[in-house]
């Protein structure tokens, strides 16, 4: 089959075929999708429903008060069930408030995301997102703010500067919250003496340096994690430890200069910690990092150097702009010319799936069906984020899951879609010709939408 | 040799070190063809609520009205003068009567704080670190058998939607949900896979690879009958139990087959028990489906179950005394079981540290006595045959001074 650019553009550099989109693109593939490097603004959710980081922590401070109190009058008279039923009421309130906050932000994001007329732009901040990844299998406040994490540090930064976006998101409560910055405590700093504590807590230092900047091999020692790790003692997020609710607390930040990858940065608390990951921002092994992981993500395991090489120059060159990044890429041939070789991750088949057919799936389903494919929403397996080796995804009985899916939108949720009247608006003219068939010699019309939501578009890209 | 108590001391390490001296199994590893499955208990599992040590002195007055009961409906089973097991679990406690189940208590990982997500990656990573996601315990016992067992050759088995940390390291891994969604219908896929030999060679290698393993696992349908089955049996029919035996029902499956998996995982949620600990709500529910689970693992291994052993284990303990919300919470020292055909079972292995306020970790914890590793030790030693300098070394770091429990294994 000749290499089909138009579909290249919806899949590899977007959210995969939508009704009339391939006609849209044929005529100039890369227009179709540098053009929609012009609209940073389209990536941002703006719904009244979904709160800012103030409003969330005002509104957690509130019921972590409640239940205090609660608590503290239930311990005082065990035996008082009208106190204890005040305290588990308590509870209930909480977590019956958190449950409402996750599925807001995931239905609102999914809308989002199936009704952009950006898709590219949407790839980037999956991308991002994932780069930055954080998991709901953590304490709770990370799960109330999981969700206002993509859409106040990743979204507005995905066509604007790497520093941007790594400041923003190293330093958003879900991330202070979910690698354990928030009890970390500086040694000499105030706390940290009257505690007789002897070191900062590693965790997001370590991960900053090996999976968010320099990469594993990007020549930063021990020594660079534990002082990264002191200068950013004190950063909390505001949600535990200070009744303040302070983002940074000083009582508890590493006082003194610190020396990261041989670089001396001055000791003034809050402004220390911006001023290293500025610089870690634009180092050239990060570039290295970001440049290889956005080319391998985007195009194939095994990039070509001639285009890794160019992510590189561009990264360097602009000092981490993020759209002419995005540029680069979508703008090289290489990354246009090789055959499909990713799969799809579920989430993104389950937008695509949804973007093709126009079928209305309620929350709890597109959450049960994105576990069931292996691909559980806001919870990756690790730090690193979901994997996006080639055939990730497909191992297991992950595929049949995806058929599963894909059956249960057909008879379900797009029961007036005419599977030939679709394949005709995703393919016009270019469609492969066993699909044809196989769509043309289907048993039932639920079967023949079944065939199209499988067909390799969908999944391979 | 001294025939084994089928008791152990409280209050001392007198029986805990007679059972150390027990000689290995005669029967060479290797030669038996050995299935191991993990069971993870999410939340943390009341080890006093699931084993009670009704033979500590401090026991019942600190558990109180949440002591287990001796009679009525959910009357405790005694497993020896000193433990008795949760009245909900009639199977495992015929396991025991058969000496087909053990019981650790007052064990632990070497993780000492309180959160969930922590604990669980120290439990399943089987190093002494939170937040390492590399390779599992189990994983790298596997990639550390000889290459032509069927161990190493075969895929490892785990009811998960993604490869599980206890796992990762193995070579292998197939993942498999029950149930997720409704099955599509056969021939939908077969005119699929017609479609990928056509188009895309890489979408038909992984259906075939789904169909296959399904093959092994049992289909949905069959798994939904085989459910149906056991829960008709015990007279349970609840939602969730269905959840969990289906998963259960699968392992077995697909770990009883002549060509299938030798090691699989499972992991179970609800154990968070902070309110509610009562034997008929929550707790007493859980640990009721639990016990359906084990059934059904039980029956779908068959003859296979003589070559089995199964642990159960969890990321900590719970509070010794119960909070004002009528349950515990997040502790330290819990109980693990281990249970399978080839158990040397029928006993409680306790260096027991005894409830009194100055025995408690932290006054208010179970104090850990026996590291969990240990035990997972001595059964990997026994029952894979792997040396003790490649499991102090490599499958579980840095810890050449702990000595595997040896005996667990007939």
């Amino acid at each position: 089959m000749e290499h089909d650019t138009a579909r290249v553009a919806q899949t590899r550099f977007g959210l995969g075929p939508r009704p009339g989109a391939h006609a849209a693109a044929a005529a100039d593939p890369r227009a179709f999708v540098t053009r929609q490097c012009d609209r940073p603004d389209a990536a941002l959710i703006t719904d009244p429903q979904l709160q800012t980081i103030e409003g969330l922590r005002t509104e957690f401070a509130r019921f972590q008060t409640a239940q205090r109190a609660a608590r503290r009058a239930s311990r005082k008279a065990p035996e008082n069930r009208a106190l204890r039923a005040v305290l588990e009421a308590t509870q209930d309130a909480r977590n019956a408030r958190q449950r409402a906050i996750i599925n807001l932000e995931i239905e609102a994001r999914f809308a989002h995301t199936v009704a952009s007329d950006t898709p590219f732009v949407e790839r980037l901040v999956l991308f991002w997102r994932n780069h930055f990844a954080i998991s709901s299998a953590s304490n709770l406040a990370v799960r109330w703010t999981m969700g206002n994490m993509e859409r106040e540090a990743i979204r507005p930064h995905v066509l604007g500067t790497f520093g941007d976006m790594l400041l923003a998101a190293t330093t958003h409560p879900a991330m202070l919250l979910y690698l354990d910055n928030f009890r970390s405590i500086g040694p000499n700093s105030r706390r940290g003496r009257r505690r007789g504590i002897t070191a900062p807590n590693e965790n997001l230092a370590r991960e900053v340096l090996e999976l968010h900047t320099l990469g594993v091999d990007g020549g930063y020692t021990q020594g660079d994690v534990v002082e990264l790790a002191n200068a950013m003692t004190g950063w909390v997020g505001g949600f535990f430890g200070t009744n303040k609710k302070e983002v940074f607390v000083p009582g508890i930040h590493e006082p003194g200069f610190r020396t990261v990858l041989g670089k001396t940065y001055s000791a003034d608390g809050p402004t220390q910690l911006p001023r290293i990951l500025a610089d870690l921002a634009t180092h050239p092994a990060t570039a290295r990092h970001v440049a290889q992981k956005f080319a391998r993500s985007f195009v194939s395991d095994q990039p070509s150097p001639a285009l890794v090489g160019a992510l590189v120059d561009t990264f360097r060159r602009t000092g981490g702009d993020l759209r002419a990044l995005s540029l680069t890429l979508v703008d090289h041939p290489d990354a246009w010319a090789p055959p499909p070789s990713k799969a799809v991750p579920p989430y993104e088949f389950a937008v695509a799936a949804t973007r093709a057919t126009g079928a209305a799936l309620p929350t709890p389903f597109l959450r049960r069906a994105s576990r069931a494919m292996a691909q559980d929403i806001f919870r990756p397996p690790s730090p690193a984020g979901w994997p996006s080796d080639d055939d990730a995804f497909l191992g297991g009985d992950g595929l049949l899951e995806r058929v599963d899916f894909a059956e249960a939108i057909a008879r379900r949720f797009a029961k007036d879609v005419a599977p030939r009247a679709l394949a005709d608006a995703l393919f016009g003219e270019a469609i492969d010709p066993f699909l044809d068939e196989a769509l043309a010699r289907a048993e039932s019309r639920t079967q023949a939408l079944t065939l199209l939501l499988m067909s390799p578009p969908f999944h391979r890209r | 040799m001294d025939h084994p108590s089928r008791r152990t001391v409280l209050a001392g390490g007198a029986a805990f070190a007679a059972w150390g001296a027990i000689p290995r199994a005669a029967a060479a590893p290797g030669s038996k063809d050995p299935r191991f499955l993990t069971i993870v208990l999410r939340g943390g599992l009341d080890g006093l609520a699931a084993v009670a040590p009704i033979g500590d002195p401090a026991y019942a007055a600190i558990r109180d009205e949440f002591a287990l009961p001796e009679s009525g409906a959910f009357a405790s089973v005694p497993l020896s003068a000193d433990f008795a097991l949760n009245g909900n679990m009639p199977n495992l406690a015929d396991l025991y009567r058969r000496g087909e189940a053990l019981f650790v208590h007052a064990a632990h990982t070497a993780y000492r704080e309180r959160s969930h997500f922590a604990a669980q990656d120290v439990l399943e990573n089987g190093v002494e670190t939170p937040l390492y996601f590399e390779s599992g315990w189990l994983g790298r016992a596997i990639s550390e058998m000889p290459v032509e067992s069927r161990i190493a050759r075969r895929d490892a088995f785990a009811a998960a939607a993604s490869v599980p940390l206890t796992l990762r390291g193995a070579g292998h891994v197939v993942t498999w949900l029950p149930a997720g969604l409704p099955a599509a219908s056969i021939d939908t896929r077969d005119r699929l896979l017609a479609l990928y030999e056509h188009t895309d060679r890489v979408l038909a290698d992984a259906m075939l690879d789904g169909i296959a393993l399904e093959h092994l696992a049992g289909s949905e349908r069959e798994i939904r009958e085989g459910v149906r089955q056991t829960m008709m049996m015990m007279g349970g029919n609840d939602g969730p139990s269905r959840k969990i035996v289906a998963a259960a029902a699968a392992a077995g499956r697909a770990m009883a087959a002549d060509d299938g998996a030798r090691v699989g995982f499972l992991d179970f949620h609800g154990f968070d028990t902070h309110r509610s600990q009562h034997n008929n709500r929550r707790l007493g529910k859980t640990l009721e489906r639990l016990d359906q689970a084990i059934a059904a693992l039980r029956q779908a291994l068959g003859p296979v179950w003589g070559q089995t052993v199964v642990t159960i284990t969890t990321e900590f303990g719970r509070t010794v005394r119960i909070n004002g919300s009528d349950g515990t919470d997040h502790g330290a020292g819990t109980v693990a079981m281990v249970l399978g055909g080839t158990v040397n079972g029928g006993r409680v292995i306790a260096d027991w540290p005894g409830l009194a306020e100055r025995q408690l970790y932290e006054g208010r914890d179970l104090r850990p006595t026996t590291d969990l590793r240990a035990v997972l030790k001595g059964i990997l030693a026994d029952h894979f045959g792997l040396d003790r300098r490649t499991l102090g070394d490599r499958v579980f770091p840095r810890t050449a001074a702990l000595s595997p429990i040896e005996g667990l294994i007939k």
